[in-house]
């Protein structure tokens, strides 16, 4: 079953005119907050780096907020992968010359891609959420361990007594798994 | 579009790898010769979004109390725009050095303007959003204070708590109300929160922070509010608060009117009334004690600040509803049980609180049939008062709810209980003393509730510890009482004959099962083993008596087992119990689903059910929220669909005695043409996302009852009765139902033969009662 059966069920971004209710600082919150996993998805898949990735959102947001009254109101992750992606270039020149980093036809073509995103933020944390406590005991802790304290897999490994390497496949199935759990659930939502 | 083809293993590595370090170059050109490929390349943003969906979700809200309190005091914000450095912009064409004398004074820290009764939250600006704002808002996020801004964007955005941006500002001089009482309260330790005293006048943007104690407030516009620690409550108008989270009572005189209490999830408007709220940021509880109020639940889609634009829902003494957040939908509101335990938490703390609403010890749903009308004996029913409480009035059961019959004049009497020193052994009981008794006639009803008509006693009688029945007689023709029957219609001890389709296909191996008892009492069994399967399956009764439609009742009982959970601590495998359709490619089945869950934290294994009605086409449909049930075990289930109840119709299924699980159907889905022409066990292509014949799970069903059934013809009225309950409200354990008794017997004479089970039984009589360490006193008052 495509994804796609579900749109119709999932939140659309807030309008272009915005409701009467809604300042622009709201309606730019409402949109931020809709699209925030996507653009950090997408900052993170372009830099590999959760540190860059935060500086780079975090800057992305400065402008996406100063430039909003541009905004056309259709495609809000779009224009603001879009945005993230000037501002990553230009991080990556500055902070980053001589690291390791995709060819700019690669940047490019990510950045197509995700501008393609079809899911929306909210549904999928709350499947986030759903499919976390699912995890066994065992996952979890290691979940919270490795993304909570930003350790490293290898002290985590240290940490554990357990090699590097098993502490990557452990993630990797556990990543696995909540990917999966996460496209059922959200296939789920769309029918209910 | 989520398979994992073997050859892509060396790109789910890299991909994997590249969310726990930095890559080497060779691996990121490696990677990057996989991501010309588009669908890998889709599937490499995926992966990345859910390493930072774990980032945000685990690391972001662990941080999120410290950000709010950075945030709250707006010190930070204040500062940091006092300090400020050359802006760095992006882009100078539409930056701004325009710090204006009005934002200037909003970007006061609060302890500078506390004198003009700001609370804790007033001194963040950008929380208020204007053009003006925003480009200061840029300014102070320089990269100097990357920190904090980052932080304040995760905080309001992550959390969804944009509601920092709401609040009102204007008017903040006038004083809005005034501390009257302070109990034990412990205030939250934040230095730039106000710790007010008592008799301090309070005005808009005050908050109430509370780590516990009761704190009591009168309004200026005479509504008394008391709030439980912990708790934040802010003053908003003179007639107006909004609680984030805790605890509140309300008595609101005819004056008053109008007060009006929102939360994260609900804005609820007085009309005049007694009521009690309880928030957080996903749900908030309102139960009314007198009078009544209007709920607006408030949809998250909106951040929080939007009334759903549904008209609101009315609410009255004696309701008590639920309105959870659903994200960027409007909250679902439903009807729970009135909890006086709960109630009496504020309740004490009130200037003056209304009556305590007595409980209905028994309850039953209102214009329920009798089915006993040859019997014209006394039928009681015995109970254990464990928690002393007192006894407001007596009822008796009600027929169809339109009156006792002017043929009849039912008598009810409470007796206290001789147990024989076998309390737990009714059968040797004699009644001890009559300790009340009430006469009721057809000009002299009383007043209808939960089935029963009540009459209220000349003085409250207070009951002790120890062991009581209430007795009724004189129920007949004219006004039959109920006796539930606790039949079913197939009990699978011989081959029911029911029909299967690809049950043993694809790993599944299902049917009758003439020699097991997963589920209890004899052998013969209907069900097995279900395999994670991308087909239809299903064994079960294709021959009902009539095909069923979503415009007539459809109901269903029994019994099922699970065991042997689906292997992986995630699956996607699923099966349901209930009616459905038989014909190919059609999904439709009401009843319940099933789809298993991980352990819970004891390491008990957990399946999740919910009450599903699931439409022809595409699977779509109505459900329930989830419930979660250990798989090891004996369960009971009941669902029955009425389309008269809700607007179109609506699914309430029991499993044991948890909380009923209920879904609404819409108007799409009641005129959607679905039909049932079968009831059994199965599953739909739809319930599993893939197939593995290895990850399986063994269900048992068994004594079932169904609509439709021809078991046993000409039943159908009466199971339709049986699907009323009895429930014995044991306001947590203060009364506990012993069982039931009858036999020829006339008031004033102990009924002495024993009757049913212990739930189940009769409804004939009961009695409204208030727990004597809530607020009796004041009933006591109240009534005299």
């Amino acid at each position: 079953m495509a994804l796609s059966d579900g749109q119709d069920f999932l939140p659309g971004f807030p309008s272009s005119q915005p409701m009467p209710e809604l300042s622009p600082s709201e309606c730019f919150l409402d949109c931020l907050r809709l699209a925030q996993g996507q653009v950090f998805g997408y900052i993170f898949a372009i830099v590999q780096n959760l540190d860059d990735t935060q500086d780079i959102f975090q800057q992305t947001n400065l402008v996406l907020w100063q430039k909003f009254d541009t905004f056309d109101g259709t495609n809000f992750g779009g224009w603001a992968c879009r945005t993230a992606q000037l501002v990553a270039l230009r991080h990556l020149r500055e902070k980053r010359r001589g690291a390791a980093a995709f060819s700019d036809e690669t940047l490019e073509k990510l950045t197509q891609t995700a501008l393609e995103a079809e899911d929306l933020d909210s549904p999928r944390r709350d499947a986030l959420e759903q499919c976390l406590k699912k995890l066994s005991q065992t996952d979890r802790k290691l979940i919270d361990l490795c993304y909570s304290s930003g350790q490293s897999v290898k002290s985590v490994a240290q940490q554990g007594g357990r090699s590097a390497q098993s502490v990557s496949n452990s993630l990797r199935r556990i990543r696995r798994a909540l990917s999966e759990c996460i496209h059922r659930t959200l296939m789920r939502e769309g029918q209910s | 579009m989520n398979e994992y083809r073997p050859a892509d293993e060396r790109f789910w590595h890299l991909a994997d790898e590249s969310c726990n370090g930095p890559l080497a170059d060779d691996q990121l050109r490696e990677l990057e010769v996989y991501l010309n490929d588009p669908n890998l390349r889709h599937r490499y943003l995926e992966h990345c979004r859910l390493h930072c969906e774990l980032f945000l979700s685990i690391r972001g809200q662990q941080t999120v109390d410290d950000l709010a309190n950075t945030l709250r005091d707006g010190m930070e914000m204040g500062s940091l725009v006092g300090s400020l450095p050359a802006v760095q912009s992006w882009d100078n064409a539409t930056s701004s050095n325009s710090v204006s004398a009005f934002d200037r004074r909003l970007l006061q820290p609060a302890s500078s303007n506390a004198s003009v009764g700001r609370g804790p939250i007033a001194g963040l600006a950008c929380r208020r959003g204007n053009i003006l704002q925003r480009s200061l808002c840029l300014a102070a996020a320089s990269l100097t204070i990357v920190g904090v801004f980052w932080t304040f964007w995760a905080y309001l955005i992550y959390s969804g708590r944009s509601d920092y941006l709401n609040r009102p500002t204007e008017g903040a001089m006038a004083a809005v109300a005034t501390l009257t009482v302070e109990r034990e309260c412990v205030w939250q330790t934040d230095s730039r929160v106000r710790r007010p005293h008592v008799g301090q006048r309070l005005g808009v943007d005050d908050v109430i922070l509370l780590h516990s104690g009761v704190a009591e407030l009168t309004f200026a516009s005479g509504a008394h509010v008391a709030v439980e620690g912990p708790c934040h409550f802010e003053l908003q108008t003179t007639g107006k608060g909004y609680l984030r989270s805790g605890k509140l009572a309300a008595h609101v005189p005819p004056r008053a009117a109008g007060f009006e209490v929102k939360t994260p999830t609900a804005r609820v408007v007085d009309l005049g009334t007694d009521f009690r709220l309880e928030a957080s940021s996903k749900e908030t509880t309102l139960a009314v004690i007198a009078g009544k109020v209007d709920l607006f639940p408030v949809s998250s889609a909106a951040g929080g600040r939007k009334s759903t634009s549904d008209p609101p829902r009315r609410v009255t003494a004696g309701q008590a509803v639920t309105i959870a957040a659903k994200a960027n939908r409007t909250p679902i509101v439903q009807e729970v049980r009135f909890d006086a335990e709960w109630l009496s938490m504020v309740a004490r703390a009130l200037p003056r609180p209304g009556p305590p609403s007595p409980i209905v010890a028994y309850q039953i749903p209102e214009n329920a049939a009798g089915n006993r009308r040859d019997f014209h004996g006394g039928v009681g029913l015995d109970f254990e008062v464990r928690v002393p409480i007192r006894v407001f009035s007596l009822g008796v059961f009600d027929h169809l709810g339109d009156g006792i019959d002017s043929a009849t004049s039912p008598t009810v009497q409470l007796w206290s209980r001789d147990v024989k020193s076998t309390p737990q052994d009714t059968r040797d009981d004699v009644g001890h003393e009559v300790l009340a008794s009430q006469v009721f006639e057809a000009d002299d009803s009383g007043e209808l509730k939960l089935g029963h008509r009540f009459k209220p006693l000349p003085k409250a009688i207070d009951l002790p510890v120890g062991a009581y029945s209430i007795v009724t007689y004189g129920l007949s023709d004219a006004n039959p009482f109920i006796k539930f029957e606790e039949k079913h219609d197939v009990d699978f001890h011989t081959d029911p004959g029911w029909t299967g389709v690809n049950h043993t296909q694809g790993g599944n191996h299902f049917g009758w099962s003439a020699a097991t008892n997963h589920t209890g009492e004899q052998a013969g069994e209907v069900g097995g083993v279900f395999a994670r399967a991308q087909i239809d399956s299903f064994y079960g009764d294709t021959h009902l008596l009539n095909t069923l439609d979503l415009n007539q009742n459809i109901n269903a009982s029994g019994k099922f087992d699970i065991s042997r959970e689906w292997v992986e601590s995630i699956g996607s495998g699923g099966f349901f119990i209930g009616h459905f359709s038989t014909a190919a490619n059609d999904s439709t089945f009401l009843g319940l689903e099933f789809e298993n869950a991980g352990g819970d934290d004891a390491g008990t294994k957990l399946v999740e059910v919910r009450a599903r009605v699931c439409l022809p086409k595409g699977g779509k449909g109505a459900s329930s929220d989830r419930a979660y049930i250990s798989a090891n075990g004996n369960h009971t289930f009941r669902y029955t669909y009425d389309p008269n109840l809700g607007e179109n119709g609506r699914l309430t299924l029991n499993i044991d005695d948890q909380p009923a699980l209920v879904t609404n159907l819409t108007d799409g889905e009641r005129n959607s043409g679905a039909q049932f022409n079968a009831f059994g066990i199965g599953a739909t292509r739809d319930l599993s996302s893939d197939s593995d014949p290895t990850k399986t799970v063994q269900v048992f069903i068994d004594d079932v009852s169904y609509s439709g059934c021809q078991a046993t013809p000409g039943k159908a009225a009466d199971s339709e009765e049986s699907m009323v309950r009895l429930q014995m409200e044991t306001s947590r354990g203060a009364i506990m139902p012993m069982g039931s008794r009858w036999a020829d017997a006339q008031p004033g004479t102990f009924p002495r033969m024993l009757f049913g089970k212990k739930l189940s039984g009769i409804a004939a009589g009961s009695f409204e009662y208030g727990l004597k360490t809530e607020g009796s006193r004041q009933r006591a008052e109240g009534s005299e």
